[in-house]
């Protein structure tokens, strides 16, 4: 399609030859130099935005994480220290939930109240 | 010897964030864009702004792009639309800012045009014709005449039937030769 087109039947190729030289003394004209170089510095800037958008909702919400962190290190330190009190070795899961174990016994009990296993 | 990428490898690797990717398609079809663009708004300062616009939306659709058209077919659906924005836009500006008076283009009389007329008043009337076209009718005079597409391809471009691009280029191409007609006939 760079090539100067073919006539198509019908049309008069002076008229189209006319044409074609104006589009393309428009073109040269109409485009101001380094366009290249325009157009991927507005792409780059277009990238730009979603990088920045990230950093700001990470520095908004850095206090919240860590917050959040020291939290959860909080209570996972504390159902280490409770599991410690249970007659039975509890796994690693259940000490960091700070589930009771789970035994034969305890799993088919109906009832609730045979389920403390902690030492008084 | 160098291997030239295809455009739809270049696609692809533009797709993955290569942007040396991206600006290589971008040299290898801005000329064409140019062109057509500035076939559909004349000699402008927009051409700019609309080639650069055209690349944008280009960019931004890459993702969608699924190589069933070729990206020359694709990058000119894109130039076209974006050029009539860009005239719809121009005409808003007009009727907003401008009075009617001021509309008005005159055209050579017959006799006015001769030997002496240089390229560059002949660039100046083909123009001055191109603007009293339709946008519509100008986008498959570019189209067909410009880019050479075919009249299925041209059809494609524009989403309407073959019959009617037909029809709209030779309304065009009757307009143009009623208004480009002493230069016609002088260099003929």
């Amino acid at each position: 399609m760079n090539q100067r087109p073919s006539t198509p039947k019908d049309q008069n190729p002076h008229l189209q030859s006319l044409i074609c030289e104006t589009a393309e003394m428009n073109a040269e004209s109409g485009v101001r130099p380094f366009l290249t170089d325009r157009i991927m510095h507005r792409i780059q800037a277009l990238n730009q935005p979603e990088e920045q958008l990230w950093q700001t909702l990470w520095l908004a919400f850095r206090p919240v994480a860590l917050a959040s962190m020291l939290l959860i290190l909080g209570f996972v330190s504390y159902n280490t220290f409770v599991s410690r009190n249970y007659e039975v070795e509890p796994t690693p899961t259940e000490i960091v939930f700070g589930l009771q174990p789970l035994t034969l016994t305890t799993a088919y009990s109906a009832n609730l109240d045979e389920f403390s296993l902690t030492t008084p | 010897m160098t291997h030239i990428p295809s455009d739809d490898t270049l696609i692809d690797r533009a797709r993955r964030g290569d942007q040396n990717a991206f600006r290589e398609l971008l040299e290898r079809h801005q000329q064409m864009v140019a062109r057509t663009v500035a076939g559909m708004l004349g000699a402008s300062a927009d051409v700019d702004d609309v080639v650069q616009e055209v690349f944008i939306r280009f960019y931004k659709t890459l993702d969608r792009f699924r190589g069933d058209a070729a990206c020359t077919t694709y990058l000119t659906r894109i130039a076209i639309n974006a050029s009539l924005d860009a005239l719809r836009r121009r005409k808003r500006m007009r009727l907003r800012f401008v009075s009617r008076d001021d509309e008005t283009v005159t055209l050579p009389e017959p006799g006015f045009h001769d030997a002496e007329t240089d390229r560059f008043d002949r660039t100046e009337l083909i123009n001055l014709a191109m603007n009293k076209l339709k946008p519509h009718h100008r986008a498959v005079v570019v189209l067909r005449l410009v880019e050479g597409y075919s009249t299925a391809e041209a059809a494609e471009i524009m989403g309407i039937p073959q019959g009617t691009v037909l029809s709209r280029l030779s309304r065009a191409t009757a307009r143009l030769r009623d208004i480009l007609g002493p230069i016609l006939a002088d260099e003929d």
